[in-house]
C-alpha cells in the first residue's frame, strides 16, 4: 500500500488530485459561460475528470475529486449555499458512484461512453427526484423524458470527450503510467 | 458602466463575515410564507448580488419561475381565477408556485452576493483549495491557446507544461495556505443584515 502522498514523476498523488479538481473547475467555468437556454439541462462537461480517472485513481480519491468539484463549482459560480450546491452533489455522487459500480461490473467491455451514459442517466434520474421533493413538485415527473433524453445525449457526448482524450492525450498516459506502476 | 462588474461589497465586507451575514438572510428566506415577503426579501438579494459585481442573467432566472409556477399549476387547489375547458389557474397553485420560485431564486442570488471565490475553508481543505486555485488560475491563463480544431493537442501542451511542475509554489503561482492574514473587516454588516432579516421577515409578516 502505497503512502496517499506518495510523489510520483516528482509530482505528489495530492497534488495531481488538486490539479484534476482545477480541470473540472476550469470545464465548469467554461460550460458557465455557454448560454443555457432551458434551465434543468446542462452539459456536464465538468465531469470530464472523474469519467477520465475512473480507471486511475482510487475510489476515495475520486470521490474527493467529486467533493471539490461540487464545492468549488459552488464557490466560483457563487451558488454554494443555494439549493443549487444539493442538485450538484446528487447529481455527481450518483454518477460518480454509478459509474464506478458499473465499471466493477462490466470492467473494459463498457467503453467510457457507456460508463458515462450509466452516470448521466442516474445523475438525471436522481435530480428528478430531488425536484419532486424541493423545486416543481410531484408534476415534475412530466419533464422525465425530456430530461432523460437530454442526459443520454450529454452523457454521450462527455463519455465521448473523455475516451478521445484518453486514447490520444500524452499527458493523460504519463499519469496513467506513473499512477499505474505507484 | 465598469461599476457594474466591480465587487463593491468586497470593498467593505470580508469574505467570511459575509457569508455569516448572508445566513440569516438565507434563513428569512427559507421561512417566508408569503409571496409579499419573500419578493421583498428577493429584490434585496438581487441588489446585493449586483453590488457584488455578480453577472446575473434575468432571462434565465425568469423561465426557471416560470417553469415553476408552470409546474404547480399543473396541481389546482383553490378558487379558480381562470378557465379555458380542462384548463384552471388557480389562485392556491398559482401562490404556492409563485413562493416556492421567489423563495428559491432568491436564495440563489443571496448566495451569489455571499460566497466569495477567496473565501478561506479551514484546516486542511483550505490548503488543498488553495493549490486548486492556483492551477485553476494557471489554465485560466492558458485558455487561449486552446484551439477547438486541436483541442487534444493544445490541451496535452497546456497540461504538460502546468503538471508535473517542479514546484509551482516557489514560483509563487500555488498561493500557500495562511501566506496572508484572514481579513475581518466587515463584521458589522452581520446584526444589521440578521437584523434587517428578522425586522423584514416579522414585520411583512413572513
Amino acid at each position: 500500500m502505497s503512502s496517499p502522498n506518495k510523489e510520483i514523476h516528482g509530482v505528489s498523488r495530492r497534488r495531481l488530485l488538486a490539479f484534476l479538481s482545477a480541470i473540472g473547475l476550469f470545464l465548469a467555468a467554461i460550460e458557465y459561460l455557454l448560454p443555457k437556454p432551458v434551465p434543468f439541462i446542462r452539459l456536464g462537461i465538468s465531469n470530464i475528470p472523474l469519467v477520465l480517472m475512473l480507471d486511475v485513481l482510487r475510489f476515495r480519491e475520486l470521490l474527493v475529486l467529486a467533493a471539490v468539484k461540487v464545492l468549488g463549482q459552488g464557490l466560483i459560480n457563487g451558488t454554494l449555499v443555494s439549493y443549487v450546491l444539493l442538485f450538484s452533489a446528487v447529481g455527481t455522487f450518483t454518477a460518480l458512484f454509478t459509474m464506478a459500480a458499473v465499471r466493477r461490473l462490466f470492467g473494459l467491455r463498457l467503453s467510457l461512453i457507456g460508463v458515462s451514459l450509466w452516470g448521466a442517466l442516474t445523475s438525471n434520474l436522481a435530480q428528478l427526484g430531488l425536484s419532486v421533493l424541493i423545486l416543481l413538485g410531484e408534476n415534475a415527473w412530466v419533464i422525465g423524458p425530456v430530461i432523460l433524453g437530454t442526459g443520454g445525449a450529454t452523457g454521450f457526448l462527455v463519455g465521448w470527450l473523455a475516451q478521445m482524450f484518453q486514447s490520444r492525450s500524452v499527458w493523460f498516459r504519463e499519469v496513467r503510467r506513473a499512477l499505474v506502476s505507484d | 458602466m465598469r461599476w457594474f462588474r466591480t465587487d463593491l461589497l468586497g470593498k467593505v465586507v470580508a469574505p467570511l463575515p459575509r457569508l455569516v451575514a448572508a445566513l440569516g438572510f438565507l434563513a428569512a428566506q427559507a421561512a417566508a410564507q408569503s409571496p409579499g415577503t419573500a419578493s421583498v426579501l428577493l429584490t434585496i438579494s438581487l441588489i446585493l448580488a449586483l453590488l457584488a459585481g455578480k453577472k446575473i442573467s434575468l432571462g434565465y432566472f425568469l423561465i426557471l419561475a416560470l417553469s415553476i409556477v408552470g409546474f404547480s399549476l399543473l396541481s389546482p387547489f383553490g378558487k379558480v381565477l381562470v378557465g379555458w375547458g380542462p384548463l384552471r389557474i388557480t389562485q392556491g397553485a398559482l401562490e404556492e408556485g409563485a413562493l416556492r420560485a421567489l423563495r428559491l431564486i432568491g436564495m440563489v442570488f443571496t448566495s451569489v452576493a455571499a460566497i466569495h471565490r477567496d473565501l478561506q475553508l479551514p484546516g486542511r481543505l483550505g490548503s488543498f483549495w488553495a493549490e486548486v486555485l492556483g492551477y485553476y488560475q494557471r489554465l485560466l491563463e492558458a485558455r487561449h491557446r486552446i484551439r477547438p480544431a486541436r483541442w487534444i493537442d493544445s490541451l496535452d501542451e497546456i497540461f504538460l507544461e502546468v503538471l508535473p511542475a517542479d514546484s509551482l509554489e516557489e514560483k509563487g503561482v500555488v498561493p500557500k495556505l495562511n501566506s496572508e492574514p484572514v481579513q475581518n473587516r466587515g463584521w458589522w454588516s452581520v446584526p444589521l443584515v440578521w437584523g434587517l432579516a428578522a425586522a423584514l421577515f416579522f414585520g411583512l409578516g413572513q
